[in-house]
Formats: structure tokens, sequence, C-alpha cells
């Protein structure tokens, strides 16, 4: 299974998994062979990018100590980036760009931020593998935030205009 | 964990974290993750939410953080 397939079940927390879906992809990129987008999800995510209104900046952070899976990562963002004109990747590394990593609130990394051309933060970030079913979130967020519509019932919306205070939501998910 | 993305697009007020449990254990052992999906608000254990959470459940939970 390639690692951008979305085959999905909530399950118990499996820290090998990354762990060796890594140690398999990097293994294949030594070997110069492996992209880890294949070829056929190449072809879907193509399709579903005609969806993009306008241009979106993904920020990845990144950093060369401790971050055995940033390689990877920065592998994806950058196939990934690659077939749509408007998505440009920007590679903010935490330690040497610490200014641009603070101002983003960011520090940790595998880290990837969301913003438009302007670089509008829209408080949506992925820490970690954006794998498996994550993956499938990635895309559709690219696509949400493109058209920077949220899509939520008007109720929802009418509720969410109402809060005076700042509200950080972290959903815990394990990419399979 | 798209839900909570489309809660920080539509609100200023709202920063979403989508967080590898796996990668980042040390911050899922401190909210107690022993399952996946588990949302967990304002750093605390208080409004957190097990499974996936429809709309209606996950705007009660985050009204209910922010003291609405």
């Amino acid at each position: 299974m390639r690692y951008t397939d979305r085959g999905i079940h909530h399950r118990w927390l499996s820290p090998d998994a990354v762990g060796q879906n890594l140690f398999r992809a990097l293994k294949e990129r030594d070997k110069g062979i492996a992209m880890l987008i294949s070829e056929r999800n190449r072809t879907v995510i193509v399709d579903r990018f005609k969806d993009l209104k306008s241009p979106i900046v993904v920020q990845f952070f990144e950093s060369s100590l401790s971050c055995p899976s940033c390689p990877e990562v920065r592998q994806l963002l950058e196939e990934l980036c690659g077939l749509s004109d408007l998505l440009t990747l920007e590679v903010v590394n935490i330690f040497a760009d610490s200014d641009k990593a603070e101002a983003a609130g960011i520090d940790k990394a595998p880290a990837i931020v969301l913003t438009n051309a302007a670089h509008a933060d829209f408080g949506i970030r992925f820490f970690g593998v954006p794998g498996g079913y994550e993956f499938g979130t990635l895309l559709e967020d690219i696509i949400m935030v493109s058209g920077e519509d949220s899509g939520l019932k008007p109720a929802t919306r009418a509720k969410l205009a109402t809060l005076a205070k700042p509200v950080e939501i972290a959903v815990f998910v394990t990419p399979t | 964990m798209r839900l909570a993305h489309q809660f920080a697009l539509e609100s200023p007020n709202v920063v979403a974290h989508m967080v590898d449990a796996s990668e980042f254990g040390d911050w899922a052992t401190r909210f107690n993750v022993y399952g996946v999906p588990k949302t967990v608000i304002n750093n605390t254990d208080d409004h957190s939410l097990e499974g996936a959470a429809p709309e209606n459940m996950l705007l009660d939970k985050v009204l209910a953080a922010s003291g609405a």
C-alpha cells in the first residue's frame, strides 16, 4: 500500500507504523526509484486540484535534529505542491529560521501550516506525518482554504462568530 | 480531523492542530490519549472528546471551553 492511500481505521496507537513507512520510503528513495505519491494518486489529486480557486502557501517547518520523518514529509509536500501552479511550498528550519518559526508559533517539527498567498494564517496546523487518512485531510484542507469557505452549517458559523476568547483544538490521530 | 480545521478557517479565534500521536508521544501522553481520534480543547481534558465528533458536538465543546 502506498503511503498516501486512504485506508482507514481508527485503531490503537501503533508507534511502529510511521517508522516502518519511513524506513521503507527512505530506502526506496536512496535507490532513486520512489515517489511517495503514486502515479494513480497523482492523477486523482490533479483532478481534485481543479477545484482550487486561489493560491495557497504550504509552510513546512522542519528540523535537522531529532526529526527522522522530516525528509519524508518534505518530499511528500514537494511532490504535492508540484501538482498545481497555485501551490507554493515554503520550507522553514525551526532553528535556522527561528524568527519565522516563532512568528507562526511553531516550536516542533515536522509541522505544516496552510496560508493564503498573503501569508494570512487561518490557524490550520499539522504536526507529524500527514499520511494515510490525514493525507486526505490535507488535500481537502488545501481546497477549502483556497476557496476560503469552511463549508460549515449556517448555525455553526453564527455560533462561532460569537466566540470572544481564543480556543485551541488539538486532534490526536495516528496516520495509518 | 477536518472538522476542527473547518472551525479554524471559520473563526479567527480558533486554532486547530492535527497531532500525529505516534510521532509526538509526549504530547499525547500528557492528555491521556490511549485511542484515536481524541480531541483536546485548550490544553485540558475538561472538554475533551473521544472518537469522531459530529459538528454540533464539537461546537458545544468549543463554546463550553470558551465560556460562552
